[in-house]
Formats: structure tokens, sequence, C-alpha cells
């Protein structure tokens, strides 16, 4: 084991790093999990980086080689550190290549193990400190995020676009967020100003960071999905995926701590608009691994938490739309039950006409993906734009809104007959 | 071994800055393929254009730098292993499909092509690439032709050299030599598919394609016994029907497979059969009815045939989860290739359950039960030294278990590194020499994939000589005495097939016997000496046939000459004199082989200039087989120049003849 892994000295403390990585035979630790790669190379094919570059540097078999070389000692970090972030930083996160293993190996997670162990923090400075306000302070992030949304609707961001202030390195990702942002940014919060929220709710509805800040109406066409249900909206509360993936262990476990503390001990379902979260919260027991209070706690939430598709009419309208795909691109796996539900409802609809999401289908790069590495996931979103067009696709309907944005803009810019849409939005 | 800085400062030059990688980390990534083998490399070369490669190669000899291609590296012998250092060829960069043509149904493709990638493309065409590796959707086409990859349709549809119909090979010295089939001499390509990079490599193929069934059924037939198992595909090869597929698995596996994918197979079975049919649906139709007339005879426990493509894709399903449930018990899953002639499978399985419970191991047991081809997985943690030492010495011994039983220590994986030692049980000294100097002949320097195939040492360890029959040893004897004397000789048979030359004559009449024409595999072993009149006379009799029609030669004349390529492809066992008087013997009656280099396909068309043909065995048949157009044999060999050292390591004193060479180009 390497200095990075080394046990910490007070065995009650919660760990660094998951020491609990899921599995279809059960529950492994990183390095058994590292081990189960025997080689065989069956993800390279789904790995989106690994098609564009063509080295095994870039291929899931390869960053888990080089875990498992690291784990072992066989290699110190520093001198490598430089390709070892070339390698990890590279990876979409997105899971592809764990539905092509036959082992299941959850690459992703790995990646994000050695992102935490190197202490890497790829999104740009001042992004990630907004991002993680969120959850840290709340109320500083709703300011801030208030700002930011007068900023673009006042064509204020256009300005400083126009002065070549955002041509400045640590502010060129306000030009790419200004890029997919929807034309007007509204808060979940002033659609529903006027609702009062029920007493007795029979539903808890968590809305994804998009829903809730970037693009309200989302947030609200998931809210109306749910009306049936007497939905509450949880404000203020994360499920603590972007610390996960792009802060600290102890952050992501405290906001998950506070948003099961909202969530309540009862049986009302939580429902949430990204696949993402869902299968993060479905995921949480991981994260307390060191407390069994915790984890019980988390194996509750996670048998409560639904997606919205479970909400979905089952027989919606749809006008002028032949030829539709469910773009499978999320965080960790594309395999979970979010996508089965999904894909069984667009299978009554659509029949014929729901094209084939197969392995070597690019994913379209996740949440966060094309701030970090913008070059590589402007070439992933290019193939991916292929895809759509020589599948003469008319629509693209995503689990994810941040996944839906980021598409849309390449749609437009590349192939605007197509248009890329999140599922709750099946209505029209 | 160390590279200059000046040597890599060129070397960036050619392939370009980005392309070479020297750092350690960079180098420990291309050390390793599927299998327990691990050797770093000295620099990894990218190549992403397909001109570049001569250049390369040519100056890696000129340095002498061993180098070793490598794709997607999912070889499970160790075959990309860098055991001498040197540099990685990284080929997975050319893998754009040139052309694919509907009329004349060919494709030509990079060797990076993904072998899905072309089955995918030819399928929206209407065609088929019928290999089908398990590997097909991250294996490379040109690390198929390596190592002549076959899959679960190769019982009906052949092996990737049977669909190249012509190859840019770049020799082990740089040199570009274009081939196509057709040609007077040895099936080179046949040859050098299945060399496993160690003759050179492919930088372009042309691949056969054909018309896409349109129609498939496919059947799930459950066995009390293995013996019922085997014994029904041996009756369906009687019949006359050629399944596509046929796949099998143990009641071990099966019930893992079931625990894991809940495909519906029923797990008292003690064997399990998938079987597909293709063709038009009156054909299937026909061969369904008799399938099951079969399988009921053979007393199956169940027989269930998929109606809908649901139901046909739930009977696939456990089988294709049969590697991934595997994967899961275990962090190393070693996968046996051994392949046995197909009426000695129920043996050879009880053989290989003996070997893996004696050594405590757990193994998942999956055959091609067609062609005799068993996969067992046999888990295991390579970090528990002694599990891991356990499972090599089971997978050897199952190796040797194979050869005993008649077969092969590889039929379709490759020999590479990890069963270099096992070549010496299937070969004796003589044909292992042999391929020792087709390498030397054609990779002097031993620069290309070296250390490979060959096992070390092997005249010490290699199993005992191939006794001679009385004929054979007589003219083993003349051709020594000749060899001896320096008197040049002339191989004929009836004579009817090349005119005679001034030199002494070696008749083969005395090879006149059909030694074994066996109905349980469907082979023939005949002595070459046989006229294809009384072979044609015998087969009759027996009530099975062959592609080869009868004339007024010799069947060893037949094949030397390459008159009917069709039949030389089915020719799966050779045994011959070298011109040094030495007997080498290659395959037998094994459906398929990918340990050493082929020599059937070398001797086929070779017309006695490599040595004397005493004996072949081939494929036979239940139906009458189109005789398909037979070629005049070629008076004069002419071949190309590149493999006149080939000539010359097997016929050093040039006493068979001189053959003539051809320039080839680019």
């Amino acid at each position: 084991m390497n200095e990075f892994f080394s046990p910490t000295l007070d065995p009650r403390r919660p760990k660094e790093h998951i020491d609990a990585l899921p599995a279809p035979g059960g529950i492994r630790s990183l390095y058994d999990s590292v081990c189960f790669c025997n080689r065989c190379n069956s993800c390279a094919q789904s790995c989106p980086t690994f098609r564009l570059r063509q080295e095994e540097f870039f291929s899931p078999r390869g960053r888990n080689q080089i875990l498992r070389l690291v784990l072992e000692g066989k290699f110190k970090i520093a001198p490598y550190r430089r390709l070892i972030e070339k390698s990890m930083a590279s990876c979409l996160l997105c899971g592809a290549c764990a539905a092509g293993c036959p082992g299941k190996i959850p690459t992703a997670e790995h990646v994000l193990e050695m992102q935490r162990a190197l202490g890497v923090r790829p999104l740009p400075v001042l992004l990630h400190k907004i991002l993680s306000w969120r959850t840290s302070s709340p109320r500083l992030f709703e300011t801030t995020a208030a700002l930011c949304r007068w900023a673009h609707n006042s064509y204020g961001v256009k300005l400083l676009r126009a002065c070549g202030i955002t041509r400045l390195p640590f502010l060129r990702w306000i030009n790419h967020a200004d890029d997919i942002l929807p034309h007007k940014i509204t808060f979940l919060r002033q659609h529903l100003k006027k609702e009062n929220p029920p007493h007795n709710p029979g539903v808890l509805y968590l809305p994804s960071l998009e829903a809730a800040y970037l693009d309200g109406s989302l947030g609200l066409a998931a809210y109306q999905k749910l009306q049936g249900h007497q939905p509450k909206v949880l404000f203020g509360v994360s499920s603590g995926l972007f610390e996960y993936v792009y802060g600290s262990l102890r952050r992501a476990r405290h906001a998950a701590q506070k948003l099961m503390m909202s969530a309540g001990n009862g049986s009302t379902p939580v429902v949430t608009d990204s696949a993402d979260v869902f299968f993060f919260i479905k995921n949480y027991p991981r994260l307390f691994s060191h407390s069994k209070v915790w984890e019980r706690k988390a194996r509750r939430l996670a048998a409560r938490v639904r997606f919205i598709a479970d909400y979905l009419p089952k027989k919606p309208q749809i006008q002028g739309i032949n030829r539709v795909q469910i773009d499978k691109s999320a965080l960790f796996s594309f395999e979970n039950e979010a996508f089965e539900k999904t894909e069984k409802i667009f299978r009554v609809i659509f029949k014929k006409n729901l094209l084939h999401y197969g392995y070597k289908d690019t994913p379209t790069p996740p949440f966060g993906y094309s701030f970090r590495k913008e070059n590589l996931s402007k070439e992933v979103c290019f193939c991916r734009v292929k895809d759509i067009a020589r599948t003469q696709t008319d629509a693209v309907f995503f689990l994810s809104g941040l996944s839906a944005m980021e598409l849309n803009y390449w749609l437009k810019k590349y192939y605007p007959s197509a248009k890329a849409e999140h599922i709750v939005r099946l209505n029209g | 071994m160390q590279i200059s800085r000046s040597v890599l400062k060129q070397l960036k030059k050619i392939a370009g800055e980005q392309n070479v990688l020297t750092d350690a980390l960079s180098l420990s990534l291309y050390s390793y393929d599927c299998s327990l083998s691990r050797t770093k490399p000295d620099v990894v070369i990218l190549v992403s254009e397909g001109k570049t490669l001569p250049v390369l190669i040519q100056f890696l000899v000129k340095h002498h730098i061993p180098f070793t291609p490598r794709a997607a590296a999912t070889n499970h012998a160790g075959g990309c292993a860098t055991l001498y250092g040197g540099a990685v060829l990284d080929l997975t960069r050319l893998n754009r499909i040139l052309t694919i043509n509907t009329q004349e149904k060919f494709a030509d493709v990079q060797p990076g092509v993904i072998t899905a990638d072309l089955q995918d493309q030819a399928s929206r065409l209407g065609l088929l690439y019928a290999p089908d590796p398990a590997s097909a959707r991250v294996c490379t086409l040109g690390g198929n032709a390596a190592q002549n990859a076959s899959g679960a349709r190769c019982m009906k549809y052949g092996g990737t050299a049977d669909y190249i119909l012509e190859a840019d090979w770049i020799s082990p010295t740089g040199e570009t030599v274009h081939l196509t089939r057709g040609n007077p001499g040895p099936d080179w390509i046949g040859f050098l598919c299945g060399s496993e990079g160690t003759l050179g490599l492919f930088s372009q193929l042309r691949l056969k394609l054909i018309d896409e069934p349109k129609h498939i059924k496919t059947f799930l037939v459950t066995f009390s016994s293995l013996q019922e198992g085997i014994q029904t595909v041996t009756d369906l090869a009687a019949q006359g029907i050629i399944p596509r597929c046929v796949e099998a698995m143990d009641n071990y596996t099966t019930k893992t497979v079931e625990e894991f994918s809940h495909a519906g197979y029923p797990t008292g079975a003690q064997a399990l059969l998938i079987l597909e049919l293709d063709g038009t649906p009156k054909q299937i139709e026909t061969e369904a009815a008799r399938l099951e007339e079969i399988c009921r005879k053979n007393s199956c426990q169940t027989f269930t045939a998929a109606r809908t493509e649901a139901e046909r894709a739930k009977l696939w399903l456990g089988r294709r989860a049969a590697y991934a449930a595997t994967t899961l018990t275990a962090p190393n899953v070693m996968v046996g290739d051994g392949t046995v002639p197909r009426s000695q499978l129920p043996l050879a399985l009880q053989k290989v359950n003996e070997i893996i419970s004696r050594y405590g191991l757990t193994a998942g047991l999956l055959f091609h039960a067609g062609d005799g081809n068993f996969h067992p997985h046999l888990v295991f943690d390579e970090r528990n030294r002694l599990q891991a030492s356990l499972a090599a010495k089971a997978a050897k011994e199952i190796l040797q278990a194979c050869v005993e039983c008649g077969g092969t220590v590889s039929g379709e994986h490759g020999v590479g590194v990890e069963k270099r030692a096992a070549m010496a049980f299937e070969y004796d000294k003589h044909t292992l020499g042999f391929f020792s100097s087709l390498k030397n002949a054609l990779d002097p320097q031993h620069l290309s994939n070296p250390g490979k195939i060959i096992p070390v040492d092997f005249a010490e360890k290699c199993r005992p000589d191939t006794p001679l029959s009385p004929a054979e040893e007589q003219l083993a004897q003349e051709i020594k005495k000749r060899f001896n004397q320096n008197i040049s000789s002339w191989v004929t048979g009836a004579g009817s097939r090349r005119k005679h030359t001034t030199s002494s004559p070696l008749n083969t009449r005395g090879l006149n016997k059909i030694i074994e024409v066996d109905k349980n595999n469907y082979t023939v072993t005949a002595q070459a000496g046989v006229s294809t009149a009384e072979l044609a006379q015998r087969l009759e009799k027996e009530g099975v046939f062959s592609s080869l029609a009868a004339d007024k030669g010799t069947l060893g004349g037949a094949f030397a000459c390459n008159i009917c390529p069709e039949f030389s492809r089915q020719v799966t066992g050779l045994k011959a004199l070298l011109p040094t008087g030495q007997l080498v013997c290659y395959g037998g009656k094994i459906m398929k082989n990918a340990a050493g280099y082929n020599l059937c396909r070398l001797f086929a068309g070779s017309a006695g200039e490599l040595g004397l043909i005493t004996e072949l065995t081939f494929k036979i048949y239940a139906t009458p087989q189109n005789r398909l157009a037979r070629k005049q044999a070629a008076q004069n060999s002419v071949w190309p120049k590149a493999f006149t050292a080939v000539k010359q390591a097997a016929d050093p004193a040039f006493l068979f003849g001189q053959v003539k060479e051809r320039e080839t180009h680019e």
C-alpha cells in the first residue's frame, strides 16, 4: 500500500476514501476491486476517451492498472503525478466501461478514488468554490447564484465576453457556462412562490442543481408530474453528489446526512429528476460503512428514493417526433433501474422508433466534464452529435438536465434538426 | 535492452514525437495482455499511419531492436509480452475499414479494425464476416489474423485464415509483400496466419464476406450425460447437418451461469447444448426436424426451440454470460484452449475434471462441441502465489491431457509464451526444429515478436520421435542417403501432374494405405501415394464424401500441387519427410489447430519442393460436396522473393528442386 492509502491511526475515524465498492458479487475493498480487472479489455470499446485517443493511458484497463501499480507500491505517485492526473482526469466517469465489463468493475469509482488520493480538484477554482458553497454555506450560494442569474439574464455575461474579460484563464469557464445555459435562467423557487407546501406530503421532491438553480422550468415540469401525489420540494439541501465527485468525502457525507434528516424517517418517497442523484442516493450506504447507525439510515433512504420516470404519464401525447433515443449518459453507470424504467415507458410510446443505445454510442460528457477537460469534451460531444446525425434521430431524451443542456448546445451548433430534452418534457 | 537517445530521436522523427512513449509508467501499461505474462518494453510506438509501418520496422531491424506488434492485447497466451524488451508497435490506430465491395463481396481493412465493427458494417449491407471470436467486440482483425482466430461458428464457416483473400505482409526485415491466393506455390497467407507476429505482420487485409443467412433457428438441448451430447453432435455430422454453432457446457458451468444470468437453463442436466441452424426456411425446417429426431434418439432430457428473437436472445444469454459469471468468482480467469478430436471430448473432459479436482481448483467448462475445442475457465487469485502456481500447473496438465487424447495445446488462442513449454508435449524435435528453422529463415535476427511459440531447449524436453511406417522408413533412408551424397530428387506419385525432370525420382507409390476412415470425427487418414480414384471408391463404400474428385493422380500429388484449394483447406493433419530425411508431423484429426506454424498450408502447393508428403488427414462429409474447379498443376514454382529463405530452411542443399523468385511490390 502506498502512502496515500495508508490506514488512519484512529480506526474509528471515517476514512478519506471509500472502502466498500459495489460489485455484483458483493462489496469489495478498493484494492480487491481493482485486482478483479483481469485485463480482458472488454471495456475498451465502450470508453469514449479510448476510442478517441486509442492509447492505453485513456482506457479503463489502463486506468485500473495504474491504480493497481500505485496501490502495490510499484510506482510512487510523485514522479508520475502529471501522467497519472492526465489519465485519471480524462475519465468521463460515465461508467460505460462498467457496462461493458463482464465483471462489472466500477472503474469510474476507482478513478474517483485516485483523484481524491491525488488531491485533484479539476474544476476551475472559482466555479468549484461557488458550487461547494451549496452544501457548506447555502445562503451564500443562493446569493451568488442569484447574482450570476442576474448577470446572465441582463446580458452582463455577454458584455464581459465582448470585452474579452472571460478570456482570462481562470474565467474561461464562464464562456462555456454561458453557452450551455438556457437563454433565461430561472430558479425553481420563483416558479413555486405561490404554491403552499402540503402538510402531509405524498412525495418529497429533491430537485437537482440544474432543476433548482439553472433551469427552473425543468424543476417545474418535474413538480407538475408529481402534482397528483402532493409533492413537497426539499429546498436548501443537496444529495452531496458534487462533493463526492469534486470535493471531499467528509463533505459528501455531511450533505447526505443533512438530506437524510430533512427527508425524515417516514416512508414518504423521495423523488429526484436526475439519474446521477438517484444512483448516488441508492449507493449512500457505502459512504457510511464506518457507522452502523448512519448506514442503516442511508439504507432506508436508498430504499425510498425514486426516479421521476416512475411518475411520468404512461401514455403521453407526442407530436412531431419520429426517431427517439434515450441518452444513457450518467455518472458511474448507465445500467441502473432508472434507465430500465424509462426505456420501458419509451418502448411503449415509440415502439420501433426508439433507437437502441449501444455499447459504442458515445455518451454525452456528464456533470462538469466540459469545464475540466474542455478540448476532450468538445471531441466527445462532436462524436455524440455524429452518432445522432448518423441515426437521423429527432430527439434525444436525457435522465439528467445538465447533460441535456450540454448536448443541446452542440446540437444547435452542428445538427439543429435534433434536440435534447430531459424526460420530464416528454409532453412537450 | 537500452535504446540510445539518438535512436529514440530518430524514431520520433519517423513515428511522430507524440507517438513514441518511453516513460516507465507508459511502458508498464504496455507490459501486459489478458494473460499472466508481464514484461516491460523499452519503447512504445503508436503507429498512426500504415505507410510508416515498414519504415519503422526497417529502422528497428537496422538497430537490432526487437519489436512486438500489438493491438487490443486480448491475448490469453502472452502473445503480446515483450520477452526481450524492445519496441511495442501499437496498431490500434490503424482502424479504418477502407472498402466494402458488395459486388465482389470483400472488405479491405487495416489491422486495427475491431472485428465486430466489420461484422456490423457488413451486416448492414446484408453480408457476413463469419469468424466470430468471443471477444469480437474488442479484438482486432489484425490480431485475429495473427492468431487465426475462429470462434463459435468455426464448425460451419471456418477460421480467419479461410477469409483472407489478399494481404499486405510486412516481413520481419521490413519488406512489404502483397500476397494473394491462387498463385503457384504454398498457401503463404494460410501459413502466415496464426504465426502470432513471429513472422512479420499484416498491414492490410482483404477479407472475404459471404451472404448473411436471413433465417436462424436456435435450440437448447440438455442431456443426462456428456457422452450423449457429443454423440448427438457426431450423429448430426453423420446426417450432413452442420449447425452454425454448437456450444456446450457441463453441469457445474450451467449451474454457475444460471445463478448469475437466470437464463432459464435446466440445472439438473449433465450436458447442455446450444445449437443453431441457418439457411433457407425450408432447409431449416427439414434440418430442425432431423435435429430433434437425433436429440430424442440420444435420450435428450429437454429440447427447446426458440420461437421468437427474444427467446433466441434468452437462450444465448447464459452462454454469453458464462465468462462474466466466472470473472465474478475470483480476480483471475485462466482460459484454456485445448482441442481434441470430437470423439475424444468426453474422455478429455473427464481428464480435465480430474485435474481440476486434484488441484482443488474451480473451473467452468465451456466448449465448442462441434470442433472439439474446449475452454476450461480456471478461476484463481494471482495475488495468492500458491493458487496461481497451482492454476498454472493444472493448465499445463490439461494441455498434456489434450495431447494424450490426440489433440493440440491450442485451438484458437495461440501459443504465445504461456503455452510455449506445452508445445513439447505435442511435437517431436524434428517438427519443432523445423518450426525453428522457418523462424530463422524469415526472421534471421529474431526480432519479430521473439521468444514465442517455440520452446526453449526443446530437443531435451519434447516428445519422442514419431515412429515411421516401413514404407516411410524406406523413403526416409533413401532421402538421407541422397542428402549425404548430394543427389537431386524429384517427388512423384502417379506422374500425372508435373513433367519429369532430370533429377532422380522419389516415388510415393509405396505409401498406398488408407489408414483410417473415422466416421465419428468425419476425417480420413491416408498415405500420400493412395490414388484419388481408390480413395473415392473407398469413401463411396463407407458412404462419405470429400471435396476431392477422383482422377489419375495421387492424394499427395493433388494436395502438393494444390489442384483443389478447397480440399487443401480441409487437410487437418500432415506428415512429411524433409529433404534432410527427417519426419515432421503436424495436426491430426483436430478441426482447428493454432499451435505452431501451419505446415498444412505451407505444404499445400509446395509441389514437393519442401519435402515429401507421406500422410494426410482431411475432413470428409456425410453429404456429397461441391467439387470445385480444379486447377492445372503449375509446372514451375514461382515464390515471392521474400519466401525463398523458407525453401533454403527446408532444403539447404536445394536437392528437391529450385524455386523461381517473383518480385513483389507494395
